[in-house]
């Protein structure tokens, strides 16, 4: 999916598209939305990865960020103005997550600096266990629906029949779980 | 988790919440108005005489400075409540209630000279008066606050520090019908320091009530 045109020194530009594919993501265009967050997954990656760099950190929180920004920019998404870039909104949401996320850091420091002596572990790709750790705060029903639509990529009624809810109660709780997630985001702080 | 797998959960959440901070605003501004309202009735509401045509030019100058005041900063508060919505434009527009102010004091001065200056500025109820403005103004504060925080505001202290001169500006109107202490000199003084400490109250209060 991260084939994108890959952002060099400055990101974010000329992806005018954006603004198409978020105008149909908004009225229900999931196919759009996905190659949207999935483009814009690999521009916020370029950011982070060269910001954290800058500051002499390594790949290790990328994945995270990357995924909080997402995170952000879904549940605000109502706060785009459809007669403006896209581009430039996201990219203030990243900036606005990153300084959250470089401050939570900072707090840790002594404890990153142990971690900083370890081999640095898995793909590029996959996150450290954030999510999935955040996850387990979340309460069973919300933790099984997040798991079933995210990584076993399976539809919102199709995981209904399985815990015998409607369609509309699954995404309700979906999108509950996935705030609750943005919440614990915030106030956690990290071990 | 894979960020793949995750967009994917992202992509079946259909819930958008629209118009997320008017309805907060709508929610929450009565109920803290009413609250307001309440304080106002515990000063014994409106001044006397006040429709008597000299009283009620002062109360209308007072007015002009306070309402623009609630206008312009409730205007760019909530603009601040998304991403990139404050810059410099914001804190340049408050310049409209300045030059009221600036009015009224030049006008008076013209009229009265520096005659008992000192006098005029302090009032009679000049404590009561800021009090009286920052409490009115803080369950006003709140509400902006709580609106705000369902947009994206990138810069809290900002779009803290602009809810608290909005709340301000809406406080020091309904205390202005009530106000009997009629120099401009004193407006200048606690009307504004009212403004200063909510102000200062809202930026210290959004990093925690702006964070999303």
């Amino acid at each position: 999916m991260q084939k994108a045109p890959v952002p060099g020194a400055t990101p974010l530009r000329n992806l005018a598209h954006w603004d198409g594919l978020m105008r149909a993501a908004l009225t229900g265009d999931e196919t759009a939305y996905r190659t949207l967050l999935g483009e814009l997954a690999a521009a916020v990656r370029a950011i982070v990865r060269a910001a954290l760099s800058r500051g002499g950190r390594g790949d290790r929180d990328v994945e995270d960020i990357v995924q909080e920004t997402l995170l952000a920019v879904h549940l605000k998404r109502h706060m785009w103005d459809a007669g403006q870039p896209f581009a430039p909104w996201a990219k203030a949401i990243a900036r606005h997550k990153m300084i959250d996320a470089l401050r939570r850091e900072r707090i840790h420091a002594p404890i990153d600096d142990l971690i900083e002596t370890l081999p640095a572990p898995e793909s590029a790709d996959e996150t450290r266990g954030d999510v999935a750790r955040l996850m387990a705060r979340l309460g069973e029903r919300a933790r099984r629906i997040v798991h079933a639509v995210s990584i076993e990529g399976r539809a919102t009624k199709d995981v209904a029949i399985e815990l015998d809810m409607t369609d509309g109660a699954v995404r309700i709780a979906l999108h509950r779980a996935l705030k609750e997630l943005a919440r614990l985001y915030r106030t956690e702080t990290k071990t | 988790m894979r960020t793949d797998d995750f967009i994917k959960a992202l992509a079946a959440d259909r819930t958008i919440e629209r118009h997320a901070v008017a309805r907060a605003l709508l929610l929450a501004a009565p109920l803290a108005a009413a609250f307001s309202a309440l304080w106002f009735l515990g000063l014994e509401g409106v001044r006397a005489g006040i429709a008597t045509p000299d009283t009620l030019a002062i109360v209308a100058r007072k007015l002009a400075f306070t309402g623009s005041l609630a206008l312009v900063a409730g205007f760019f508060a909530l603009r601040a409540a998304r991403p990139q919505g404050v810059d410099g434009r914001a804190f340049a527009a408050l310049v409209l209630p300045l030059a009221v102010l600036a009015y009224m004091v030049a006008r008076e001065t013209a009229a009265f000279g520096m005659v008992d200056w000192r006098a005029r500025m302090m009032g009679e109820f000049s404590w009561r008066c800021t009090l009286s403005i920052v409490l009115m103004a803080a369950p006003l504060l709140a509400a902006l606050l709580w609106a705000q925080s369902k947009g994206a505001p990138d810069q809290p202290v900002g779009a803290g520090a602009l809810a608290g001169l909005a709340a301000t500006g809406l406080a020091a109107s309904i205390y202005a019908l009530h106000c009997t202490d009629d120099s401009a000199l004193f407006v200048l003084l606690w009307y504004v320091l009212a403004g200063a400490l909510a102000a200062a109250a809202g930026a210290l209060a959004a990093r925690r009530a702006l964070a999303w």
